[in-house]
């Protein structure tokens, strides 16, 4: 895979690019900062570009430069990273697109076989989304009341898995289930939620469960 | 919810602890401090320890203690962003005060409505820290409403709090 990177922490990066090349992809450039990034995809696309969030141009350079290549190369994943697992910028993410982009934790894509796997979800057009976000998004609360609280265990597990933006099949084999075992959890947890659009279509379904989860998270 | 408990409750007042203009710079200082070094080069040493598996022969048992290691600076990481998080809200530079303070009470399990907000940077910092501060002090659970009057020269927080009372 092609991939191009933009942080502004040179030790990181060039860490990253070394765990790229070793993982068996092309590293068509590593850059400092958003606009040096744009002016790289421009002439030369890249399957896949990453993204420090907070890097130049300040203060979250890498979401505004995510828009601009995503308007400039709209087939590119885009792959955000942070310090921060922060559901506001999860929300922002969604708002550059619902194919292709991902959101993860710097330190949790250290590791050959998690690198490869999120960029070839990405380049495939899923949502990918940092793991420990969606767990504390689908938290129980305290009481265990709500609807959440009135899922099944397995269906609080699909729940989960779904808020990371994973497939039926990637669902599935997570659990040791039927793929069909897994859409009919899904067709659960809609009616009990009350969750509106369809949820064979990916990321409406993506969509409408982070939605839901942030809202009962806000709004109590 | 008993109505006498709740109503006791939401007439309890809350006292915020300012939050000075020399104090807010510090902690936005020392935030991005601790992010652009401590936790920068934490990440990059677990990506290091990610390619050493790969230079490393095809052993479990050393594949397992990368794991455990890289597992131990995943947990350095988290407590860096809770210290980082509690100087500085992340979303508070980058998109101001409502979205920090939802930021912040969503990571928190606390329900949160706000409405009005300051105008200028500075008392957005201010306010903001303040009622950060105050969010990170109540238990779960708890639902607040932060609303902004702005006067002369000078900015009105109102925080009226319902817990969940068993």
């Amino acid at each position: 895979m092609r991939v191009a990177i933009a942080d502004d922490g040179a030790l990181f990066r060039e860490g990253l690019v070394m765990l790229l090349r070793a993982a068996g992809h092309e590293v068509v450039g590593s850059v400092s900062d958003g606009d040096k990034l744009v002016a790289l995809v421009a002439t030369d696309p890249v399957d896949v570009a990453i993204l420090d969030i907070r890097m130049p141009p300040e203060p979250d350079g890498g979401l505004a430069t995510a828009e601009r290549v995503r308007a400039l190369r709209p087939e590119t994943g885009l792959l955000l990273l942070s310090h921060y697992a922060e559901t506001h910028y999860l929300m922002r993410v969604l708002e550059i697109g619902t194919e292709g982009v991902g959101y993860r934790l710097k330190e949790k894509v250290a590791g050959v076989q998690v690198l490869d796997d999120t960029l070839t979800r990405l380049a495939s057009g899923e949502i990918v989304i940092e793991p420990s976000l969606a767990k504390r998004l689908v938290e129980r609360p305290a009481g265990g009341d709500g609807p959440v609280g009135a899922l099944s265990e397995r269906e609080h597990d699909v729940l989960r898995l779904m808020a990371e933006g994973r497939t039926n099949n990637a669902i599935a084999k997570e659990l040791f289930i039927s793929a069909k075992a897994v859409e009919k959890h899904i067709a659960a947890i809609f009616t009990k939620l009350d969750l509106p659009g369809d949820p064979s279509v990916h990321h409406r379904r993506v969509l409408a469960v982070l939605a839901y989860l942030r809202a009962r998270r806000i709004d109590g | 919810m008993n109505p006498i408990t709740r109503w006791w409750r939401r007439v309890r007042p809350v006292r915020l602890r300012p939050v000075d203009p020399v104090t807010c710079a510090l902690r936005r200082g020392l935030e991005r401090d601790l992010n652009d070094g401590p936790a920068q080069r934490v990440a990059a040493l677990s990506v290091e320890l990610g390619l050493l598996s790969v230079d490393l022969p095809d052993d479990p048992a050393l594949a397992g203690r990368i794991d455990q290691l890289q597992g131990s600076l995943d947990t350095v990481l988290a407590e860096l962003r809770e210290i980082g998080g509690a100087l500085y809200p992340p979303v508070l530079a980058s998109d101001g005060f409502e979205p920090a303070l939802h930021a912040v009470a969503e990571r928190h399990g606390v329900a949160l409505a706000v409405s009005g907000g300051p105008v200028d940077r500075d008392t957005a910092d201010a306010a903001c820290l303040a009622v950060a501060d105050h969010l990170r002090s109540v238990p779960r659970d708890t639902r607040l409403d932060v609303r902004v009057r702005r006067g002369l020269g000078s900015v009105w927080v109102d925080i009226t709090e319902e817990r969940q009372c068993g």
